[in-house]
């Protein structure tokens, strides 16, 4: 929505820029799409605006996304009635659920099989030596097997015959959540507004707040989110909204809202601090651009989840750094800017490393047998090492952005586990500011000469086309490791590189890189 | 001689005293059941006993194209390639050997199998040329004069650690047409192999395989054969094959070979990946084969099903719910449509090629499960003969496979329509044709081979 030649949005319909185009969309397309993708839950139609944008252009995204949020509450409901068939399609797609429930079945049942099949040439194969054990193991297997299937069995016929939750009678929207939009850009007036308008509406199942992450400061969000809960809470018709203590102390007369119906933001989870400042201030889902953004670059997560059991706040400003970028209300205007939540750009050591992340590419892992991070269970860090990674880095195989995709995944969903059990035992604020105190630097691009010939998955409207040039490359630190590739062969950094992502340096994209959200 | 051999191979019978085996110092190979020339066997290797007939995935830096080392044993492949050029490149073999050796720097504890190295010299830098010392090249990082000696592969073999080690052998493109240069290097592969054997330091630890060389010229062949044998190695190869011959001169090469090897040894035809060239060459004996062919194929959204190949990219697939092969059970076909492959294949998506990749290993290995289990159960003819109708509907069954299935005792009865025309010889159908991924021996390694796309590789010595 932000690319040059986008066209402009109307009070019938967005602009939407896809791989096949552009694409004008209204609320019945936009919920005959919806429907088709039968989600567990979905966003409704929203003009999302910019943070600069003008207070008027932002009252009319106001406005239209109020008027969008009813007419896709009403299409939510006729969807919930079975469709009738579209033309002739060759192979009518099942309903949501049978199809799933008959696929899994049917999976589970071969892999059963082929299992057993390996298993009986298996134990051939092993004879005496497994001799004593084999009847044990066999008749356990057995009685697994048997079980294993009467249950496939039953949720086969369940699945086929419709009786499952999902089964034939049911509109494709049926069981759907809907989540109400709420706009108002950086304005915390308008988005006040946009949620006092929406409060209370029979049918919402949660709240989006969209045009979040579109170029406002970080330390300014937190306020605007408390601004659409406390239009939610101020509508007479809302339920009694629960309420909990402002997590800065020296404001304790202001109460922090929270909503009583789950809150979605998209575009907040562009750092680990941008996740834990949105959940303080009352997010419950995010999407997270963070881990894309560290794998392309050839990092993996390693920072702590939790602060040692006897840490402290050990001085002032990280109690008041944390209380800027947590403030409920900013008197200066929505754009303020502190330091608090910008990252400290001397944390990071020449190839990339800090304390919470480490680079793979540096070619100080040559030969280093210790996982991506001691002691974290995930796939690549049980199976895997960083030298293992570090050469699949500089030889271009896929299974470096497969086995860093897992682990950063994982580390990022260790994450928000942690944060839960702070939020459970009142201690959000301490790991809050345990959490500012770690150092972290840039995420910075690989050094060395273009990948040539490879296609690349465009990213969402806003993100810059992969380059030719790395820009601001940084050179990738030689290690001590001179000695054998004397001969030059196994020579690391002139065959290494990968310049396709020189989108992860520029700060301003990361804010635009980010999913388009329906 | 030959023709003697070839008999006693067609007789043998399943009697377990008469069934060929083998004991070498690292290999212990057990033939346990023959039909005609195709046998079913078990090769006891440092890490693993692996099944033969079998198909061995190319993981040519180190990883096959985005598996992970789990999803290989998963999908049950017992022995996989590493390629001894590229890695020595990166990162060395030094580094590897530091880190546990191949096995263990990749973290694979199944059968590993290295090739030379100097096959990928040969055809993927420029100016590379055999002499009797080995093959020289220039180093692609600095441009500067190097040489790859059977002394040096068979170092660099032995400090990557693999279960089977290729010896370094002087191998010319079938598509030379030049006697002379075959003659030199039949002989020239046999003195390589007693410098391989002489500078191989790991013997109780590592297979060094020969690969027997001639060309298309039978006698060349039965040289190269009479003089390996006679150097008592635990397995034999049969190279120079996969280069852009013609089908009929593959299977009349390949068919001679696993006659005149010895029955007890594993017989190992490289560069073969097509299915249907995998079950003509187990047909004929052969018992190990590689290639890039299943997983290049998947990355241009090609998937291997029974009837020969489903191009994902083609607009039929777009609306087609069902899986890539309904009779498949790997966890791609459990839960993905032709139609969402085809989407994501033609949007580019990198984890795109990875699904297909999935799949395609899995019926490989489907298939030589399949083929093990019909030896052992003597019913491999029957078993043919289905795999062809089904690759075959219409009876066209190419001419050189008709022929070669003569050779290996299976009638194709029920499967070639009566009075059908021999189509042309150079015709290999089921596969991608001949122009295109014949003799691949070398994945993709970014950025040397990127530009070759899809062409077979260059036949240049």
């Amino acid at each position: 929505m932000y690319e040059f030649g986008a066209r402009p949005c109307t009070d019938k319909e967005i602009h939407v820029s896809i791989h096949s185009g552009g694409h004008m969309v209204g609320p019945e397309r936009y919920m005959e799409t919806v429907a088709a993708l039968q989600p567990d839950m979905y966003v409704t139609l929203c003009d999302e605006v910019p943070a600069d944008s003008k207070p008027k252009r932002v009252s009319t995204s106001v406005r239209r996304t109020t008027a969008w949020l009813d007419t896709c509450l009403q299409l939510h409901a006729r969807y919930q009635q079975p469709q009738p068939q579209q033309g002739q399609e060759q192979q009518q797609p099942l309903q949501r659920g049978q199809q799933r429930g008959q696929l899994k079945a049917a999976q589970r049942q071969k892999q059963r099989q082929q299992q057993l099949e390996r298993e009986r040439e298996r134990q051939q194969q092993q004879g005496q030596q497994q001799q004593p054990q084999q009847p044990q193991e066999e008749a356990t297997e057995a009685a697994a097997t048997a079980a294993l299937q009467q249950q496939q069995q039953a949720s086969a016929n369940g699945a086929a015959d419709g009786v499952a939750e999902d089964g034939v009678g049911e509109g494709p929207l049926s069981g759907s959540l809907v989540f109400a939009a709420l706009g108002g850009g950086a304005l915390p007036a308008e988005r006040q507004r946009a949620a006092a308008a929406v409060a209370g509406k029979e049918g919402v199942a949660g709240y989006a707040l969209c045009g979040l992450g579109t170029g406002e400061s970080p330390s300014a969000r937190p306020a605007l989110i408390a601004a659409s809960l406390a239009g939610l809470e101020a509508s007479s018709s809302s339920p009694t909204a629960p309420v909990a203590a402002s997590t800065s102390p020296a404001s304790s007369s202001s109460l922090q809202l929270l909503s009583s119906l789950p809150v979605f933001a998209a575009g907040v989870g562009g750092s680990p601090e941008e996740v834990l400042q949105a959940v303080a201030a009352g997010v419950d889902l995010l999407d997270c651009s963070f881990v894309a953004q560290v794998t392309a670059a050839g990092y993996a997560l390693t920072f702590p989840l939790r602060p040692p059991p006897d840490w402290q706040p050990q001085t002032s400003a990280d109690a008041s750094a944390v209380e800027a970028a947590a403030a409920v209300e900013s008197s200066s205007g929505p754009l303020t800017l502190t330091s608090a939540a910008q990252p400290a750009t001397t944390a990071s050591s020449p190839d990339g490393s800090d304390e919470t992340k480490i680079n793979l590419w540096s070619t100080s892992y040559r030969l280093d047998t210790a996982p991506l991070l001691p002691g974290c269970g995930c796939s690549a860090c049980r199976q895997h090492t960083r030298a293992y990674l570090h050469h699949l880095l500089q030889a271009h195989e896929m299974l470096a952005d497969v086995l860093l995709e897992a682990h950063n995944t994982s580390h990022m969903q260790a994450f928000v586990q942690a944060i839960r059990e702070a939020i459970a035992e009142g201690q959000l604020q301490r790991y809050q500011q345990w959490f500012a105190s770690l150092r972290s630097g840039p995420v910075l691009p690989p050094a060395g000469p273009p990948r040539k010939g490879k296609r690349r998955a465009l990213g969402p409207p806003g993100s810059p086309a992969p380059s030719a040039e790395a820009e601001g490359a940084v050179e990738v630190e030689e290690g001590a490791g001179g000695d054998s590739h004397a001969k030059g062969s196994g020579g690391a950094v002139a065959l290494g590189g990968d310049a396709v992502m020189a989108e992860a340096a520029d700060v301003g994209a990361v804010a635009a890189a980010k999913w388009v959200r329906v | 001689m030959l023709l003697r051999r070839v008999k006693q191979v067609v007789m043998a019978s399943t009697a377990s005293d008469a069934l060929p085996s083998s004991e070498s110092p690292a290999l212990k190979f057990k033939v346990i059941a023959t039909q005609g020339r195709a046998r079913s066997a078990r090769m006891t290797l440092p890490h693993f006993t692996a099944h033969t007939p079998m198909f061995m995935p190319v993981g040519t830096q180190g990883s096959v194209k985005g598996l992970t080392s789990a999803q290989l044993a998963d999908l049950d492949c017992h022995v996989i390639l590493g390629n001894t050029y590229h890695l020595e490149n990166r990162p060395g073999s030094d580094t590897v050997a530091a880190l546990g050796g191949l096995h263990g720097f990749i973290n694979w504890n199944r059968g590993m199998l290295t090739d030379s190295g100097g096959f990928q010299m040969v055809s993927l830098l420029h100016l590379a040329e055999i002499t009797e010392a080995g093959v020289t090249f220039q180093s692609p990082l600095d441009g500067s004069a190097m040489l790859l000696t059977p002394e040096q592969s068979m170092a660099i073999q032995n400090r990557l650690g693999a279960d089977i080690m290729m010896a370094l052998d002087d191998v010319v493109p079938t598509t030379a047409n030049d006697p002379a240069r075959f003659e030199e290097a039949t002989h020239r592969t046999t003195r390589w192999i007693d410098r391989c054997i002489a500078a191989h330091s790991r013997p109780t630890e590592q297979n060094l395989f020969a690969i027997v060389q001639g060309g298309l010229d039978p006698r060349l062949r039965e040289i190269s054969m009479q003089q390996l044998v006679a150097r008592d190695l635990p397995g034999y190869a049969i190279g120079g094959l996969a280069g852009g011959e013609s089908k009929d001169d593959f299977w009349r090469v390949v068919a001679q070979c696993t006659a005149g090897l010895p029955p007890g040894k594993p017989r190992y035809v490289m560069g073969i990946g097509y299915p249907l060239d995998i079950v003509v060459c187990s047909a004929l004996g052969a018992d190990m084969f590689d290639s890039v062919y299943p997983t290049r194929t998947a990355r241009f959204g090609v998937a291997l099903v029974p009837e020969g190949t489903l191009k994902l990219k083609n607009a039929a697939n777009a609306r087609d719910f069902r899986p890539l092969d309904p009779t498949c059970g790997c966890s791609v076909c459990a839960r993905y449509s032709r139609a969402y492959l085809h989407n994501v294949v033609t949007r580019g998506i990198a984890s795109a090629a990875i699904l297909v990749t999935y799949h395609n290993i899995a019926y490989t290995q489907s298939l030589t499960r399949a083929m093990r289990a019909a030896i052992e159960e003597q019913r491999f003819p029957e078993w043919v003969r289905n795999y062809l109708r089904t690759m075959f509907p219409k009876g066209d069954v190419p001419g050189w496979v008709r022929d070669a299935m003569a050779v290996a005792g299976i009638s194709l009865e029920g499967v070639v329509a009566p009075g059908s025309p021999q189509p042309p010889p150079a015709e290999a159908k089921g596969g991608e044709g001949a122009e295109e991924e014949q003799g691949m021996e070398q994945e993709e390694v970014a950025p040397a081979a990127e530009s070759k796309g899809r062409q077979a590789q260059p036949a240049e010595a």
